[in-house]
């Protein structure tokens, strides 16, 4: 998984006071092939989908560098909303599935459910082809993790709910 | 005439039931028993019902003797409840609407009591009063609502009664509830307690509060035994309950009542209600476990007659809300 925010989020105490972003295996699945970053969930690696889940962070973030310009503090209208002494964490999920049809059926059972408070967390949901991606955008690291952690269980049962109902067409 | 689906999981209790005019087909459920001393929280909660729930909607098609094809609306606990077992049911119910292409109905739990209560009993037009573990209120129907005319300002009658059970390490199995009217049974000493009315509402964090703080030194002294206070416990609430009950109804000019919700199963409140009943010259409904305790058939009979009625929900809207008023939906299906 990208390390949330920026790549320079190393250890504990970073800028600003907040806590580290990521754990040390965090750091080193940082821009690491598809199918390989971040939290496992077996229930996502085995589901519907070619081959498991990707996720990934701002570009610039892989290389372990400095925050990408846009996230830089003062940097750019993006950055007017982030409260001075805290961090922007943002994190790209994509999971794909065996087809369209799948892809939308999880769409519409998660976005029913999505954070109703964008202003503390945000969550965005798009299909492209036959892939979910879920955007995460928070400044609250705790909020970010609860809100991961509950759509992957709420994603798992979707899968699971698909794999266990439903036959695709031949 | 339409079939419908009804998935419960606002609780400990997760239930499926399907409903078709006006019979229930099937009604299989579990409950998450936690051991004695402690409660059930959210998470573990969430994944009990994950791990049940696809189970649990093949028996109750098996029971029924139906298939998806002969179901037609799938739903669903929208609230009250608590959030995480809740969502984790809701993401199960939108993703087979979608799956059977069927029209998803997000029901009111407390609705939900209600309706499986004037089914079964055949009540026309009672006085309800609903105690669960999570819910205590005095309802009655008025001009398209179901109106709240009294209820608990703090925890819920269920909950009192379930905290006190982990005080005295009682068995959750079946529930806390029924082995501490198990107890009650062979108490012999009423031990007073606080008596909490205000109005038409009650409360009973303080009675909860009390009882905690006085049990450890009365049973060491051997003032009093586990017995009598279960018994004085339940006598003192119920009494409570009996009040403002009759309140509501000598407001409404009401001459029946019905309880619903899980401690609705309480014989010993069941008596004292038929008492004040019979007192006023009314008549007294109750279900029996099978459909007082949360079920899936209740969610399918609410949705049943709001289905019939024209509801339905939409995806984008078939989120869940632990907070959700039981006279804030419009009852169109009643006159």
């Amino acid at each position: 998984m990208q390390a949330p925010g920026d790549g320079s989020a190393a250890g504990a105490g970073g800028r600003g006071g907040q806590q580290s972003s990521g754990t040390p295996g965090c750091q080193r699945r940082a821009g690491s092939p598809e199918g390989e970053g971040g939290p496992r969930r077996p229930e996502a690696r085995r589901g519907p989908g070619r081959g498991g889940a990707a996720m990934r962070g701002p570009a610039a973030g892989r290389r372990g560098g400095r925050a990408p310009r846009a996230l830089r503090r003062g940097g750019g209208a993006a950055l007017a909303a982030v409260r001075p002494g805290r961090r922007r964490l943002v994190l790209n999920l994509t999971v794909p599935f065996r087809s369209l049809l799948e892809a939308h059926m999880a769409h519409r059972a998660l976005i029913a459910g999505a954070q109703r408070d964008p202003g503390v967390i945000r969550e965005e949901y798009t299909v492209n082809g036959s892939a979910l991606t879920i955007r995460w955008t928070a400044e609250d690291l705790d909020l970010f993790r609860i809100s991961i952690d509950s759509i992957f269980d709420q994603l798992s049962r979707v899968i699971g709910n698909i794999q266990h109902l439903w036959l695709p067409p031949p | 005439m339409p079939a419908v689906l009804g998935f419960e999981g606002s609780a400990n209790k997760i239930g499926v039931g399907v409903v078709r005019d006006g019979v229930v087909l099937a009604n299989p459920r579990r409950t998450y028993v936690t051991p004695p001393g402690t409660g059930f929280l959210p998470g573990a909660t969430a994944r009990h019902h994950r791990t049940v729930i696809l189970d649990l909607l093949q028996e109750a098609l098996t029971e029924a003797g139906l298939t998806s094809k002969d179901i037609d609306c799938i739903a669903y606990t929208k609230g009250p409840g608590m959030g995480a077992p809740l969502v984790s049911v809701a993401v199960v119910a939108r993703t087979v609407a979608q799956l059977w292409n069927k029209p998803l109905l997000g029901v009111n739990h407390c609705i939900g009591h209600i309706e499986m209560g004037r089914l079964i009993t055949g009540a026309t037009s009672p006085t309800v009063l609903y105690v669960s573990g999570g819910n205590t209120q005095v309802i009655a129907y008025s001009e398209h609502r179901y109106r709240i005319f009294g209820e608990t300002i703090d925890i819920a009658v269920g909950n009192c009664l379930d905290r006190f059970a982990r005080v005295l390490k009682i068995s959750n199995d079946p529930s806390p509830g029924y082995n501490i009217e198990q107890m009650a049974k062979r108490g012999k000493k009423l031990v007073e307690l606080p008596y909490t009315v205000k109005g038409m509402d009650v409360s009973f964090s303080g009675i909860l509060s009390f009882i905690e703080d006085v049990t450890q030194r009365m049973l060491a002294t051997g003032e009093c035994t586990p017995e009598d206070l279960c018994f004085s416990l339940q006598e003192t609430v119920f009494a409570m309950l009996v009040e403002i009950t009759e309140r509501a109804m000598a407001h409404c000019g009401s001459q029946e009542a019905l309880i619903v919700g899980g401690v609705g199963c309480n014989m010993r409140l069941q008596e004292m209600m038929e008492t004040m009943c019979q007192e006023r010259g009314a008549q007294l409904f109750a279900t029996d476990e099978r459909f007082c305790i949360d079920n899936g058939a209740m969610i399918a009979q609410a949705g049943w007659e709001m289905f019939r009625a024209g509801h339905t929900t939409p995806l984008s809207e078939s989120g869940v809300t632990q907070r959700y008023r039981t006279d804030e939906v419009e009852v169109t299906w009643r006159d």
